[in-house]
């Protein structure tokens, strides 16, 4: 219903893809799944050097088979930024607009390992409680 | 209609969305995303509806607005530079950082404390306006200084005022300065450690990964027997400095603060503790009521007899004979009862200490090999007694050793209850001020023993 009400209101300008609300419970699940790890992703995206936005979410796309809602990664870079794990600075390119550089501090060099190691104990612990699970789901 | 349109008018839309933010991180979040939008048009091709596809991908303004402002709430209250400060949204701010980390805990702590004296400040040089033989700096007899608000109380008898009017200027100034010094002081603790506070305020919401470190660490100091030495020392602080007439007032509301603060850090709500709606609020009421008079029947019936023998003379109520005929005073009066006692009391002993001094009681049981699970009842007897004796004590002053006796007796009674109705605290807090509200009638009367 309320979901009706806001489309109605916005005049169908843009109508967004209906991924959010009726798609089926695993989709839905999935998108909170990434949207939890979104933060440690970027991170890890930076971990090699200085990128902009749109690399970040390049380097997502083809490195991962994270599909990332585009307007999640800025806010999440500017909360990032907030934080104190990374930093920023405009960059004029040669060709056209400048972009904004994201890179690791160090304090987000020391962070991201031990988010790391967090993630992979989570996602271990994970794998042993699933071992029965896919056992019977192969069979 | 010409190719930026579409992404002016969602740029557009989005600034007007991100109103809060200062201009220039607006500026600059409009300028990121016209990069992004231009240079996956430069991928891709297209004109119009090529815009309208990449922005559909970065969803609509509304949903990127609420994102960019998600985490900024805390920030704004804390930074000086931004407009139209207020010491809610600080108290809201840090009340949200308490709720994360233990530095923020303390820093509430800190802060309403302070804010507490200032305003018992402002409120003492206000009173003085209107009911000026009620408020001042006093000299006792012995020699002992005392700044009292009296509200509804007058002034120790035989002591000396030393202020006058001046407590006006010099109660404002002062409230004023503690005000201004509190602010300065979490503002500058909160900035210290500003990026954790944000940090756990975006964590509590995101359900981020990077909770571990911060929140282990608290976890693990609230496990510790130093946090309960803390809580320990706090409550005996409290009542110490209650003791020496340095906590303005009473010391119920610093109890309620400890209390919720102990509470939260340990994950758990006052409604874990027993405060929430009754199940049934007919039955709650007849019961609480009929307890209430009843406990203030027993102890004019028989406690109060008992120690008139015991010890020779009544309770001493000589603080609360201004009741008599005075209808303004008890209003006032019961005003505070329904409050400060019947519901922050019984949230204090019965909520939140009864329950703390039994879990403690458990825990050093199961250490010593005493089977803390073994004898439930004994265990709460003992807490019940503990806190009976601490209520007991808060009741000390001015009513000396009877009362004290008194009131622990109720104290025991009304945790009875508490513990009777399923530790809900419902039926003790309507005990409670029942039982209040018979005996300050009764003084206003004129007809309690001991007030005539």
């Amino acid at each position: 219903m309320a979901r009706a009400g806001r489309e109605g209101e916005r005049g169908g300008g843009r109508e967004r893809t209906p991924v959010r609300d009726d798609a089926d419970p695993i989709a839905r699940w999935e998108v909170q799944l990434r949207k939890g790890s979104l933060d440690l992703a970027i991170l890890a995206s930076l971990w090699s050097g200085r990128l902009y936005g749109l690399e970040i979410l390049r380097r997502l796309e083809s490195e991962s088979s994270l599909m990332v809602p585009e307007g999640t990664v800025y806010p999440l870079l500017a909360r990032l930024k907030e934080e104190g794990w990374v930093d920023a600075e405009w960059v004029e390119a040669e060709a056209g607009h400048p972009r904004k550089y994201y890179r690791l501090t160090a304090a987000g060099r020391r962070h991201l390992p031990k988010m790391a190691r967090a993630w992979l104990r989570f996602s271990a612990s994970l794998d042993r409680l699933l071992v029965p699970v896919r056992a019977e789901d192969d069979r | 209609m010409s190719d930026g349109d579409g992404l002016t008018r969602f740029l557009d839309d989005l600034r007007a969305r991100l109103g809060g933010l200062p201009p220039g991180e607006i500026d600059d979040i409009a300028a990121e995303l016209r990069g992004h939008v231009e240079e996956r048009l430069e991928e891709r091709g297209g004109g119009e509806e090529a815009i309208g596809a990449i922005l559909e991908r970065l969803g609509a303004p509304e949903e990127l607005a609420a994102l960019y402002r998600a985490d900024r709430q805390l920030e704004r209250a804390l930074d000086p530079a931004a407009r139209g400060f207020s010491p809610w949204r600080l108290v809201a701010g840090v009340a949200r950082w308490a709720t994360v980390s233990v530095a923020g805990g303390f820093a509430f702590l800190l802060l309403v404390a302070g804010y507490w004296v200032a305003v018992s400040f402002c409120i003492a040089a206000a009173t003085k306006l209107f009911a000026p033989g009620r408020v001042g700096l006093f000299r006792l007899a012995g020699g002992e200084y005392s700044l009292r608000l009296g509200l509804v109380a007058p002034p120790p008898a035989g002591s000396q005022e030393l202020l006058g009017f001046w407590i006006v200027p010099l109660g404002a100034l002062a409230g004023g300065a503690v005000y201004w010094v509190t602010t300065r002081l979490v503002r500058s603790v909160a900035g210290r450690t500003r990026r954790r506070p944000i940090e756990a305020a975006g964590r509590a919401r995101a359900g981020g990964v990077h909770a571990a470190g911060a929140a282990r660490f608290a976890a693990r100091f609230v496990a510790s027997p130093w946090f309960v030495a803390l809580e320990i020392a706090a409550v005996v602080g409290l009542y110490v400095a209650d003791a020496r007439h340095l906590v303005p007032f009473s010391n119920t509301p610093f109890l309620l603060l400890l209390g919720w603060l102990s509470l939260r850090l340990r994950g758990m709500r006052w409604r874990d503790v027993g405060l929430a709606s009754p199940p049934d609020w007919r039955r709650t009421i007849a019961i609480g009521v009929a307890a209430g008079l009843a406990m203030e029947t027993f102890a004019l019936l028989v406690t109060e007899p008992l120690i008139a023998r015991l010890f020779g003379h009544h309770p001493d109520i000589s603080d609360f004979r201004f009741l008599v005929g005075n209808l303004k005073a008890l209003l006032v009066l019961q005003l505070l009862n329904w409050s400060l006692a019947a519901f922050g009391e019984e949230m204090v002993y019965r909520g939140y200490l009864l329950n703390r001094v039994a879990g403690l009681g458990r825990h050093l049981g199961s250490h010593v090999g005493a089977g803390g699970d073994a004898a439930p009842r004994t265990l709460w007897v003992g807490a019940l007694v503990v806190v009976s004796v601490l209520f007991g004590w808060a009741h000390a002053e001015g009513q000396g050793i009877p009362g004290m006796a008194q009131e622990g007796f109720n104290g025991f009674l009304l945790g009875l209850l508490y513990l009777a109705n399923g530790r809900r605290l419902a039926v003790p807090i309507v005990a409670h001020g029942v039982s209040n509200t018979t005996a300050f009638v009764l003084i206003y009367l004129g007809r309690y023993p001991g007030v005539s």
